[in-house]
């Protein structure tokens, strides 16, 4: 049986499983009490609005340093709040390589980068530009179902490729992202370095990759194994040159927000390296914990 | 990840007024749909330097009112803060304000495109309340939290987009710089870094 069957059989399997989600999340939000939410709702990705509620009934939040009540009243700052700034340091062994990548890519980011994604925006509709991002966003879809799985994520892996069906087969092959509109289809995104912090992996020495940027030991190996497990390698029976193309494609395609992102990050900081840094690890683990 | 960076932070200056007696959600709404109609606003059309200094003003106005820079200021520097003298820690309490507007409002100016705000919930724990937006760009909607405490009025301490807490990123710089340095120095270096975001602010917006 060609591969590619195979993939949409599993895929078939978890339409079921996303149905099932739908259902669930509705009979959730039926006793909600909160009239805000209800009309809002429709408009958005429930998940977000979820971790919301949960993050502030989590009593945690409540003792965290910045809520914290001796620190507010001008005392002198709590045990608490000296041992929070330092767990949140990232652990990074081999800064001054880490530095002297940082200050490569900052260079290729100007000199390069930036006047190639100026250029790309020119020449390219900005619908073209969502469309080929929504296209690739789709292609990695069966990507994450399998990562949701990994994670045990059942529900979340039936949305993932409900949107996967809807987006193939309504959205022109993902180039419209008509599966925005249902919230239910719409899951946090979950990728192989999430995965792997799921499974108590933490998120090892912070590395800077020349060209690419911030990452971890761990989400490095994640990419790797991505390249590697992605189903759409398999389906299609690419080779890793035609993959190295396609990821190539897609990563110009998102060149200009990078640039953007990075040049706001560079201007906001006291330092740079610092900034990115913190920012790369908050953001990674605020991702692993939905 | 388009724009949603810097229109995200760039809301935390999205307010104004003194909020008193408003809910913790009114107090972000209310100045943030103020700086809307600001920047949507036909008497700044076309930005000259001069004018966009104008709007600038007009923004910083609104947005100032909303923010406890003292504990942000407070909360960003963390267990150094004694180490400031009471002359240092007002100082730069005034510098770091500057920072965080000299930045953010110049990236609210240069990419404000009618983005969509919705305001979606607000949690209140005594007296302090977190702040639900979600804001629209391009395809997907980015949510991002507010902060806030009651002090006569709600006011912001904190902003997470994406769940990355802006006080943490900044406290991660300032704790490493003044293992280091001292705070003199750090005040030396706010100012030189405020001053080259005023200078960029003189070049036409393209």
């Amino acid at each position: 049986m060609p591969k590619s069957q195979y993939i949409f059989i599993c895929f078939f399997i978890l339409i079921y499983y996303s149905f099932s989600y739908a259902d669930d999340v509705n009979n959730k939000f039926s006793g909600y009490e909160n009239s805000l939410i209800e009309k809002k709702e429709a408009q958005y990705n429930n998940e977000d609005i979820n971790n919301f509620n949960k993050d502030l009934l989590d009593e945690e939040i409540l003792e965290d340093d910045f809520l914290n009540d001796s620190l507010i009243n001008d005392d002198l700052l709590s045990d608490k709040d000296l041992s929070d700034s330092l767990s949140n340091k990232a652990y990074d062994p081999i800064e001054p390589i880490n530095r002297a990548f940082f200050y490569f890519n900052d260079k290729v980011y100007i000199y390069v980068f930036t006047p190639v994604s100026k250029g790309y925006v020119k020449i390219t509709p900005k619908f073209a530009r969502i469309g080929i991002n929504n296209f690739f966003s789709n292609l990695a879809s069966p990507l994450r179902v399998l990562n949701n799985l990994l994670q045990g994520k059942i529900k979340n892996a039936g949305a993932e490729s409900g949107k996967f069906f809807v987006n193939t087969f309504l959205g022109f092959l993902g180039f419209i992202d008509s599966a925005r509109v249902f919230e239910k289809l719409n899951p946090p995104k979950e990728d192989l370095g999430q995965t792997f912090g799921k499974w108590g992996i933490g998120q090892g020495p912070y590395l800077v990759i020349p060209f690419l940027g911030p990452s971890t030991l761990r989400d490095s190996a994640g990419m790797v194994g991505e390249f590697y497990i992605d189903p759409v390698f398999y389906a299609y029976d690419l080779n890793s040159r035609e993959k190295l193309i396609m990821d190539g494609t897609k990563n110009i395609n998102s060149l200009p927000s990078r640039m953007d992102l990075y040049k706001t990050l560079k201007d906001s900081a006291l330092d740079p390296y610092t900034a990115a840094k913190n920012a790369y690890i908050q953001i990674r683990e605020e991702q692993t914990k939905k | 990840m388009i724009k949603k960076f810097f229109f995200a932070i760039a809301l935390i200056f999205i307010f104004s007024l003194n909020c008193y007696a408003l809910s913790p959600l009114e107090s972000i709404k209310k100045p943030t749909e103020n700086i809307i109609s600001i920047l949507k606003s036909d008497k700044y059309k076309t930005l000259t330097p001069d004018l966009r200094e104008e709007q600038w003003n007009e923004i910083w106005n609104v947005v100032k009112d909303s923010f406890d820079f003292k504990i942000i200021s407070r909360l960003a520097i963390g267990k150094y803060w004694n180490s400031f003298s009471s002359d240092e820690q007002i100082e730069f309490q005034k510098l770091f304000a500057e920072l965080l507007a000299n930045t953010y409002i110049n990236k609210v100016q240069e990419n404000f495109k009618n983005q969509q705000v919705t305001y979606i919930d607000e949690k209140i724990a005594q007296n302090k309340a977190e702040v639900l937006v979600h804001v629209a760009l391009e395809n997907k909607p980015v949510p991002i939290i507010y902060r806030m405490l009651d002090n006569n009025g709600w006011l912001i301490f904190d902003v997470k987009i994406e769940g990355m807490s802006m006080i943490k990123n900044y406290r991660s710089q300032f704790d490493e710089y003044l293992f280091k340095k001292s705070p003199k120095d750090l005040i030396t270096a706010l100012q030189s870094k405020i001053s080259q975001l005023r200078e960029e602010r003189k070049k036409p917006v393209n």
